[in-house]
């Protein structure tokens, strides 16, 4: 069998027609919406132009606040999930004692509701009456003792953290399949030709794991550029507004019933993810072998 | 090169997608904590009958929304009481405070409203909720001739009434103080100016007590601090309510009320909330009083009933111990007076709207109102006339009567429209003045701000 073979299109067919109609005209008409002033107060509808655009970029609204913390969650939960998860990855593919439990220990958090989560985290680090302080207290450590979601120093990272300790069991696991599909016999030429455990990682499992790596940063950074839930059950944005993301400024304007602007910020979110989107694919298929 | 287009064209359709969800999607993750508190839409949860109006309504669920600390344990013994006389089984969905509008917002917007959904009265109920179309009329109904007209007027639109408040509205949020805790730390007389206030905070924190028990963490009762002083306002400079609400003047060009933010910001930066009020519950406001570790909080009177039977008050402090007095931000000596107050809708997109308005009735009998105000120690009397016996306490009674009508005045959010729409933007604004984030002028110029985009959107003749 040729390994070039695409199926013929037709075959993509009725899942491009369902996929159309349900999620890429919505998005489409959802751009559109963003030019108008579309709300809940009033039955009528104008077009307005740029207006709400020229709103979410002025420097008066904390907009551009809501898009650096969006990016800046996206690039630190992608380079901790994706590094500790491949820490963990690779230290479970070795023969180690309790292998398959150590792996459900770190993957359980991915399978918790995030609302739970968010609701349990939001006891642990309560900074006068939750588990971890009493902890550090109970230990000595009072000076580590903070407060962890309401300092607006810390707050942000304090979410970042939960969100990382959630998704790195998942990245791993991603991770782990990836190590299982290298075959064996690289390491065995490998062991034969004198290479140390660093060598082998360096030169046969990163470069035979890269494209499980890219695939794992794509959704990491999709994951990122949308993210909500975790925030909403934490903290909702605060303390004040240091941990709002677009999404829950998205929720918040929708919930008032100004939809254009929340669909004005939907749509610049889906700018930036053609972007992010089209750079991260082109570096995904640069090695590839076009037949 | 083919597999590589293919490989960029599924990358825009999977971005696309994500964008679609910007819209309709916060519905769906908006109705996910509803679902997850146990909750489930109305149409899921129900077994409708094909004619609502006329079929038999046992083994129905009625599904009541609302925000932490609006319905009383009270209450929701009439309803296992009414389930047990009509068999129609009523599913309280209570959600955080700081979620609640948005997540009710968000279901009232998108048709999937609970049978009975919970609100704050006043203004908002015509641009916000859109009870005119979001609600059924309740004018009509049995216990309608005994509902307190000022709380009627509250909760109707154009004439029509559409809620009903269960709540205490005859008393309002006043300063409840440790009278021990006040008298150990040398502090003889009740503050009547904001001077007096800080002195009094500066003494009990030298004596080793947090003045005051802030909740900031809610996100709601900050801003009472603020608002429900509101009444001075208009009192120092009478007309500018009027004004306000003809737009021919904002917020951030007032300087009293500038004043009134700087003032309540300084009590926040002189540590008289304590170092923990950034994460502090309004739940644990009368365990924090009980302890003696807090000298004050902003609470309604009833709450000292509460405070006293604390499994925390070790020190044995008696109903006499406490006392109340008017939060002196601007030296205000006039009472606040709020008839608005969390207020019940029957959804119009409801299939059990017969069922919702026999649960309105019962809980409205003498026998149910009665059971509440026994029962619920925060609940002196609700705005019904049936022949009640409120139970206002001696104190309570002594402070009230001794603010006669020229020493009273309307709340903040009752009397300013496009306002109590952004109350808890206004508590998160007010959270990140306390953290240094925003200035008094930042959080009075974001009030005007989202008051011209409300009056705006709902094509106000006054913003045109």
């Amino acid at each position: 069998m040729k390994k070039n073979i695409v199926y013929p299109w037709y075959f993509a067919l009725v899942s491009v027609i369902i996929y159309g109609i349900f999620s890429v005209l919505p998005g489409l008409i959802g751009i559109g919406y963003s030019f108008t002033d579309w709300s809940a107060y009033s039955n009528e509808l104008h077009f307005v132009g740029f207006k709400n655009f020229a709103e979410v970029f002025s420097g008066n609204s904390d907009y551009l606040r809501y898009i650096e913390n969006t990016l800046l969650f996206t690039i630190v939960t992608t380079v901790f999930k994706t590094g500790l998860g491949l820490l963990f990855a690779i230290a479970l593919s070795s023969k180690i004692k309790f292998q398959n439990f150590h792996r459900g220990v770190l993957y359980m958090p991915s399978v918790l509701p995030i609302l739970v989560t968010g609701l349990t985290f939001t006891s642990i680090l309560n900074p006068k009456m939750g588990f971890l302080n009493n902890f550090l207290r109970a230990i000595g450590l009072d000076a580590l003792a903070m407060k962890w979601l309401v300092d607006p120093k810390i707050a942000f990272f304090s979410v970042m953290g939960v969100d990382i300790w959630r998704g790195t069991g998942y990245i791993m696991t991603m991770l782990i399949a990836g190590i299982a599909a290298i075959p064996k016999v690289y390491y065995e030429a490998g062991s034969i030709d004198g290479a140390n455990g660093w060598q082998r990682f360096r030169y046969i499992t990163l470069p035979m794991l890269k494209q499980t790596i890219a695939v794992t940063i794509v959704l990491n950074v999709l994951y990122g550029l949308k993210v909500f839930d975790i925030i909403y059950a934490l903290t909702n944005g605060g303390p004040g507004h240091r941990t709002e993301v677009m999404y829950t400024a998205v929720f918040k304007m929708m919930s008032k019933g100004l939809y254009a602007e929340g669909t004005t910020i939907s749509s610049v979110m889906f700018i930036f993810m053609v972007i992010i989107g089209f750079f991260m694919i082109k570096i995904l298929t640069k090695d590839e072998v076009v037949e | 090169m083919k597999k590589r287009i293919l490989a960029s064209a599924l990358s825009v359709f999977m971005v696309l997608s994500l964008t679609a969800c910007g819209g309709a999607g916060a519905a769906d993750q908006a109705a996910a904590p509803a679902a997850d508190s146990g909750a489930a839409p109305a149409a899921d949860s129900t077994e409708a009958p094909a004619d609502s109006g006329s079929a038999e309504a046992s083994g129905t669920t009625i599904t009541l929304m609302a925000s932490q600390d609006w319905i009383e344990d009270a209450e929701q013994t009439l309803g296992q009481k009414f389930e047990d006389e009509t068999g129609i089984h009523v599913d309280y969905q209570i959600l955080p405070a700081d979620q609640y509008q948005d997540v009710l917002l968000t279901r009232l917007n998108n048709g999937e409203g609970p049978d009975i959904f919970m609100a704050q009265s006043g203004f908002a109920l015509k641009t916000t909720y859109k009870v005119q179309d979001n609600a059924v009329d309740l004018s009509g109904e049995s216990w309608a001739p005994s509902y307190d007209i000022f709380s009627a007027e509250q909760t109707s639109v154009d004439g029509v009434n559409y809620g009903m408040t269960y709540y205490d509205t005859t008393t309002d949020y006043y300063m409840i103080y440790n009278k021990k805790l006040f008298a150990a730390a040398g502090v003889t007389a009740v503050p009547k100016t904001f001077a007096e206030f800080e002195d009094a905070c500066q003494k009990l924190l030298d004596s080793g007590v947090t003045p005051i028990y802030e909740p900031v963490a809610d996100g709601w009762h900050q801003t009472m601090l603020w608002c429900e002083n509101g009444q001075v306002f208009d009192k120092l400079e009478p007309g500018i309510i009027d004004k306000l609400n003809k737009n021919e003047t904002t917020f951030a060009e007032n300087a009293n009320m500038k004043k009134a933010l700087e003032q309540l910001n300084d009590l926040a930066q002189k540590g008289y909330f304590g170092d923990n009020y950034m994460s502090d519950e309004f739940a644990n406001a009368e365990s924090f009083l009980a302890s003696g570790e807090y000298a004050m909080c902003f609470l309604k009177p009833g709450a000292i009933k509460n405070i006293v039977a604390n499994d925390g008050n070790t020190a044995g402090y008696t109903e006499e111990d406490f006392g109340m007095f008017l939060l002196p931000l601007l030296d205000n000596q006039y009472l606040n007076v709020h008839p608005t107050g969390p207020s019940k809708f029957i959804y119009s997109g409801s299939t059990n709207i017969d069922a919702a308005k026999k649960y309105l009735e019962y809980i409205t009998t003498k026998e149910s109102i009665q059971y509440l105000i026994d029962t619920a120690a925060d609940v002196e009397n609700v705005p019904f006339e049936v022949g009640q016996t409120p139970e206002y306490s001696d104190m309570t009674k002594t402070f009230l009567d001794s603010y006669d009508d020229a020493h009273s005045g309307m709340v903040l959010q009752d009397v300013v429209t496009y306002f109590n729409e952004q109350w808890m933007d206004i508590s998160t604004n007010l959270a990140a003045m306390f953290m240094g984030d925003m200035t008094p002028e930042e959080v009075l110029k974001a009030i005007d701000d989202g008051r011209t985009q409300l009056a705006q959107a709902a094509g106000d003749e006054a913003w045109k």
